[in-house]
């Protein structure tokens, strides 16, 4: 049986109307019962939900949460590229275990995260080496690496303790890795597969923007960032 | 031995220890920041019966628990050939209580790894809270220790275990790590975790697919690594009603717009209930191979203590009932992998994916006692197929009866490949019109004729899509071989934003579906062409069918 499936939001409408050809699906609920009153039905033909109309420029162009453009970002991970945007309201400040925890920012420190400079915007100078403070290179770090916190289309969260994989186009002898990796101004962390290494990088939003420079580039393989994503346990 | 865990904190109590108290170890296990602690102690390897098998109903269903009986794994059947000797399993997840002691029996010593950072490199993947406690539980599915006269019995209960904590950083790094580590030692990669079951297209990061494809060609000195992964708990689960919808609204997704799932070489297990029906989270795919029992029990039924869902390990050295979800069947499924592996170690990558597939048994079938399955059934090439079930629930006893004479078809350097072959079709969607009755969706279909190669039974389809919709989710896209077999790749459905507003469910820019249902199938016969189908289904946005790939995997 071929199905339409029409759109509504969720709140008011409970997402659904089912249209199967043109006969009206029974959709038993008070909430879908409410839903159904945007269509008229008779003679079986249902005229369909008015879909939202998109308030901003990032729903209409299919992209979800509202946003401000200087705080949409894309991530080009080999031929992937993700569309992301920044939570104003949110930081993510790793801990010694590697994990972070999700805070509410205070003024000003989203963008100071967004710039990778976290501790020299605190006011922590003596640490200018925080640019260093991937956790992956520095566990135990006086200044914990904190980053913006990225949300995409679903809501779901991201953010950047620091750190770049790179993947070689062939397989390299440690050494010749290690020194093609520097050559290319690159700090070599560890090698994490048979061609990829992790390479350092600023925590926060430096991570991103090196990743997309080095897959732009073309000399590796692919670039990513080192990202902290939740994984879902089913 | 080296395994009674003593966990403190968190509610729990203190040592056990009878009598004078042993010197405090210098052994670190944990975190001192974690609220749960564990230090070691000696504990006696014991025997007798395991006191929770009965109530195990997914290793042998005699119906005098739950469902029907022989709807299960048939287990039991097959502990008469084996018990997994000499297989070594990996559990990737958020921590693994290794000193559990229906799980230390098998855990090999020192070979576990820890990746939080303040104690990066030990060998202790133990819980810091009681919220991680998803992985000890896969575990014991996997091989909790049998007849040890504790608990319960894995799957393959004399397995070898090693527990990889790297969701409890959940950086790209430490999975991919994880998903190559000790490659040449661990057969098989338990991983009960995913992406979100939220209807987005999820495209899984090059670092994954760059370890899979490692361990599929390096893993076991070439035989390849089996890594085993959930289809996913999206199908009708509404998680705003928390309950069993029979009809929408309902998440809808489907297994392939998991991106995880999607690689060559990851195997996707789905669930089947105690009846051997899909439980009311189980997905639709065309990439799941087989399913392995679990529960099918609603959330709200959360707090009573029921035999219907799933009997494994818990923390500090407990046992629980309530396991459910795609999480309990991937762990049963690497489990029965391990018994095969350990009748005929030299199967490879590949061999174990058609064993399972051409001894999967059917199931779902509706009428009490009868014989008529599911109508999605479908039989081709000698093998059923469902995009509920894949090839069937999975069967033990019969997967490792094969194996024991299986002739192999080599492994990743013998696979074939052919493709990929593309085509630019660039037209509009068709949009459904509201209101007018005969608004009946429009599909878009390309054909590709693909030449003469080398692959006379297909492994795996990549097809890669490239459209151009604000509501990727509006589209539906079916791909029929030569023969007119068809894989379900999408369906409609929606997608929401956390504000509860329908949103694109994400850009088909290139994004790679993966399908094992024409396993067997020719790439060519009488005919050639292969066709994908996108059809927008629902009304008011419009897109466009940009092109599309399609690439073949396969023995001659």
């Amino acid at each position: 049986m071929t199905i339409a499936i029409l759109r509504s939001p969720r709140a008011g409408a409970e997402a659904l109307a089912l249209v199967a050809a043109t006969v009206l699906l029974s959709v038993p609920g008070p909430a879908l019962a409410q839903a159904r009153g945007h269509a008229a039905e008779g003679a079986g033909i249902a005229v369909l939900p008015a879909k939202p109309k998109a308030a901003d420029p990032a729903i209409a162009a299919g992209a979800g949460s509202p946003v401000n453009d200087s705080h949409t970002h894309l991530s080009r991970e080999g031929g992937i590229e993700r569309r992301l945007w920044i939570d104003n309201g949110h930081i993510a400040e790793f801990g010694d275990d590697g994990a972070p925890s999700i805070r509410v920012a205070a003024p000003d420190e989203v963008e100071a995260a967004r710039r990778g400079s976290d501790a020299t915007q605190a006011g922590l100078k003596s640490q200018a080496q925080s640019a260093r403070q991937s956790p992956a290179a520095a566990p135990g770090a006086a200044v914990k690496p904190v980053s913006p916190v990225f949300k995409d289309a679903g809501g779901r969260l991201r953010a950047l303790p620091g750190g770049v994989i790179v993947s070689f186009k062939q397989p390299l002898a440690d050494e010749e890795a290690r020194s093609t990796l520097e050559a290319a101004g690159l700090l070599p962390l560890r090698q994490i597969g048979e061609r990829m290494w992790l390479v350092d990088s600023p925590a926060g939003i430096a991570s991103l923007e090196l990743a997309n420079r080095l897959q732009e580039e073309g000399r590796f393989g692919f670039a990513q960032p080192n990202w902290w994503q939740p994984k879902v346990t089913k | 031995m080296l395994g009674l865990l003593t966990a403190c904190g968190g509610g729990g109590g203190g040592s056990p220890s009878p009598g004078p108290a042993p010197a405090p170890s210098p052994v670190v296990m944990n975190d001192s920041s974690c609220p749960l602690q564990y230090s070691p102690t000696d504990t006696p390897l014991l025997t007798g019966i395991d006191p929770l098998l009965a109530q195990q109903w997914h290793l042998n269903n005699n119906g005098s628990v739950t469902g029907r009986a022989g709807e299960d794994l048939r287990a039991f059947a097959a502990w008469q050939s084996t018990r997994g000797e000499g297989v070594r399993v990996a559990v990737i997840d958020d921590a693994i209580e290794v000193t559990h002691d229906d799980l230390s029996p098998n855990v090999v010593p020192d070979a576990s790894f820890n990746y939080r950072r303040s104690s990066r490199g030990t060998a202790w993947p133990l819980p810091c809270n009681a919220n991680d406690n998803h992985g000890t539980s896969v575990a014991g599915l996997i091989a909790a220790r049998d007849l040890n006269g504790r608990g319960v019995a894995g799957v393959a209960p004399r397995a070898a275990l090693v527990g990889y904590n790297a969701l409890a950083t959940s950086v790209d790094t430490d999975v991919s790590e994880a998903l190559n580590r000790d490659l040449a030692l661990n057969a098989i990669y338990n991983n009960s975790w995913g992406s979100p079951d939220d209807g987005f297209l999820h495209v899984a990061e090059p670092s994954f697919i760059e370890a899979i494809e490692r361990g599929i060609t390096n893993g076991r000195n070439g035989k390849g690594a089996i890594y085993v992964f959930p289809s996913g708990n999206g199908g009708c689960y509404n998680p705003d009603l928390q309950s069993t919808p029979t009809v929408e609204p309902c998440v809808r997704e489907n297994s392939n717009y998991d991106g995880y799932v999607n690689k060559l070489g990851v195997i996707a297990s789905c669930a089947v209930d105690a009846n051997g029906r899909q439980p009311f989270y189980g997905e639709r795919g065309a990439n799941m191979l087989v399913c392995a029992p679990s529960s099918n029990l609603p959330p709200e039924a959360s707090n009573g203590f029921t035999n219907t869902r799933i009997t494994t390990t818990a923390l500090r050295n407990q046992y629980r009932s309530d396991f459910t979800g795609t999480s309990a069947s991937t762990p049963m499924l690497s489990g029965v992998i391990a018994l095969m592996l350990a009748v005929n170690p030299e199967l490879t990558w590949r061999d174990v994916r058609l064993i399972l597939a051409s001894t999967a048994r059917q199931n779902d079938f509706p009428a009490a006692g009868g014989n008529i399955p599911d109508p999605e059934w479908h039989s081709a090439q000698g093998l059923n197929f469902s995009h509920k079930y894949g090839f069937g629930v999975v069967d033990a006893a019969a997967a490792v009866a094969a194996s024991r004479s299986w002739g192999s078809v080599g492994g990743r350097a013998s696979l074939l490949q052919c493709g990929p072959f593309s085509r630019t079709v660039d037209q509009p969607l068709p949009d459904p019109v509201p209101g007018v009755p005969a608004a009946v969706p429009q599909p878009v279909a390309s054909t590709l004729a693909v030449p003469a190669c080398g692959i006379g039974k297909i492994e795996f389809v990549e097809v890669r899509l490239t459209a151009t919709h604000p509501k990727s989710g509006d589209l539906r896209i079916r791909l029929s071989s030569p023969q007119g077999l068809v894989s379900e790749l999408s369906d409609a459905h929606i997608c929401y934003d956390g504000a509860e507003t329908p949103v694109n469910c994400g850009a088909y820019n290139d994004y790679p579906f993966g399908s094992v249902r024409h396993l067997n199938e020719p790439v060519s016969g009488t005919s050639s062409n292969w066709t994908l189908e996108v059809t927008d289904m629902l009304s008011q946005d419009v897109g466009s069918f940009v092109g599309w790939s399609i690439t073949f995997y396969g023995r001659p």
